[in-house]
């Protein structure tokens, strides 16, 4: 019935689906769930707002390379919304002007607009929306355009957080005008650029826990936590593997194939 | 209810489908089999309606900002007009004579790789720009990644590979003799690094996300 070589996939699932349901039924008895720590990249966002309304710029925001909320990198791209959505709020909070670039992909058009009005709407804001400063480039020029932006609003925070390819163009910048850049991207072989240019950085997974923090949702946070038990297993599992190989022991490596 | 519709309703198609989906992943059903092969000719109806959503929403936005352009950049409204034209050009020309067509390649040739390589060039300087900032040319690693970056950049340019014809063959050993070498030591140092986050995390050194 089972299909070959799915026993070790099946394990871990229902592991992950065990634990992931088990802080939920925490939360839907109202226990108390794991506090997730302090991110210094989004405390300094708030930061970074005090310090544009303070100079009087405004500040830029991109929600990723990728835009698309199903597949890989659908997670990390709700992530980065729901970051997007506590910094409008915010910059709502305390006036200040954001633009916001668009990844390469229209579909995103909508959902964009309707959270930074949502956010606006939330803080009692609403005049504060405006479309024309969500912006959309196309698939192409989307890297460059964000660099225009930068340079032309002369912005004092540049937050980029999402699924980015390579980005270091616009955070130079963005560092060229005296801008604190703030970046952040699930994909770990593009880790390096961010890491180089920006003043804070969400290292990969980081993003996916930042979003939870500022959703609030304990939903997210049950999740997060199931998952965060299930990582450090899996590491273990890892360990003992190199462990295990290194003493010539094939046990680990034939258990998994199964 | 309208909230309903919109948010719950799809949410649990979804969730059924997904779990549908994924029980078929371990269990060898010929019904399951059957399911999954539907639902992924299915996947590929609803993406394209979602390219064609992509389309209209374009389509929206640049016909608001000619409209309604932007207050501090009057002038972005003629970038939107050429958009638009460009966009109903291609459509026609792909659509009325063919996409492998001598009238569509040529068109195709002549526009959207001149834009692209004037996008690569631009990227040049911000990139020069990026990496010169963050490295300050202050070493030799630092350097070596210049030119490394420059290399590649000026390889991918056409201008430049026309003026010079051996940048290609410049660009070409730089990627396959130095990067590549260099990426192998670096994931190969990643990977030790992740080792020893490993034990870290083990050993309760390293802190996760949720305490």
């Amino acid at each position: 019935m089972l299909k070959a070589g799915v026993i070790t996939d099946l394990v871990v699932i229902a592991l992950l689906s065990g634990m992931m349901g088990y802080y939920l039924w925490l939360v839907s008895k109202g226990r108390p769930l794991p506090r997730i720590r302090k991110i210094p990249a989004i405390d300094a966002i708030e930061e970074g707002i005090g310090r544009c309304a303070e100079m009087g710029r405004p500040m830029h925001y991109a929600p990723g390379d990728f835009g698309q909320i199903s597949g890989e990198w659908g997670p990390a791209v709700v992530s980065a919304l729901n970051i997007y959505k506590y910094t409008l709020k915010l910059a709502a909070k305390h006036e200040v002007p954001v633009y916001t670039s668009l990844p390469g992909v229209a579909e995103i058009i909508p959902l964009v607009q309707g959270i930074a009005r949502e956010a606006y709407r939330e803080e009692g804001k609403p005049e504060l929306y405006k479309e024309e400063n969500i912006l959309y480039y196309g698939p192409s020029a989307y890297k460059i355009a964000r660099c225009g932006t930068v340079l032309r609003n002369n912005v004092a925070l540049n937050v980029q957080i999402g699924v980015f390819y390579t980005e270091i163009q616009s955070h130079a910048v963005a560092r060229q005008i005296g801008a604190i850049n703030i970046g952040g991207t699930t994909r770990w072989t593009a880790m390096y650029g961010q890491a180089i240019t920006c003043d804070y950085v969400l290292i990969c997974e980081e993003v996916l826990a930042a979003g939870t923090l500022v959703s609030g949702d304990p939903g997210m946070t049950a999740s997060l936590a199931g998952e965060d038990i299930v990582k450090m297993f899996l590491i273990g599992i890892g360990a003992l593997g190199i462990i295990l190989g290194l003493l010539g022991n094939p046990a680990l490596n034939e258990l998994l194939k199964l | 209810m309208a909230v309903v519709i919109r948010t719950q309703i799809p949410m649990y198609i979804i969730s059924i489908i997904a779990f549908i989906l994924l029980v078929e992943y371990f269990i060898a059903l010929e019904p399951l089999a059957a399911f999954r092969k539907e639902m992924l000719t299915w996947g590929v109806i609803i993406y394209n309606f979602v390219t064609l959503l992509g389309s209209a929403l374009m389509l929206r936005y640049h016909s608001l900002r000619i409209m309604k352009p932007p207050s501090r950049e009057p002038w972005a409204r003629y970038y939107s007009i050429v958009a638009i034209a460009a966009f109903f050009v291609f459509l026609g020309i792909g659509w009325g004579i063919g996409l492998r067509s001598t009238e569509y390649v040529t068109m195709y040739m002549q526009t959207v790789i001149p834009a692209t390589a004037t996008l690569w060039g631009l990227n040049l300087i911000f990139s020069t720009m990026g990496v010169y900032r963050a490295m300050r040319i202050s070493n030799l690693e630092a350097l070596a990644l210049l030119i490394g970056g420059l290399s590649y950049f000026l390889k991918e340019m056409p201008i430049i590979c026309a003026i010079f014809p051996p940048m290609t063959a410049i660009g070409d050993w730089f990627l396959r003799y130095v990067m590549g070498p260099a990426g192998r030591v670096a994931v190969l140092t990643a990977a030790l690094i992740s080792v020893v986050v490993c034990i870290r995390t083990i050993i309760q050194k390293e802190r996760t996300a949720v305490i």
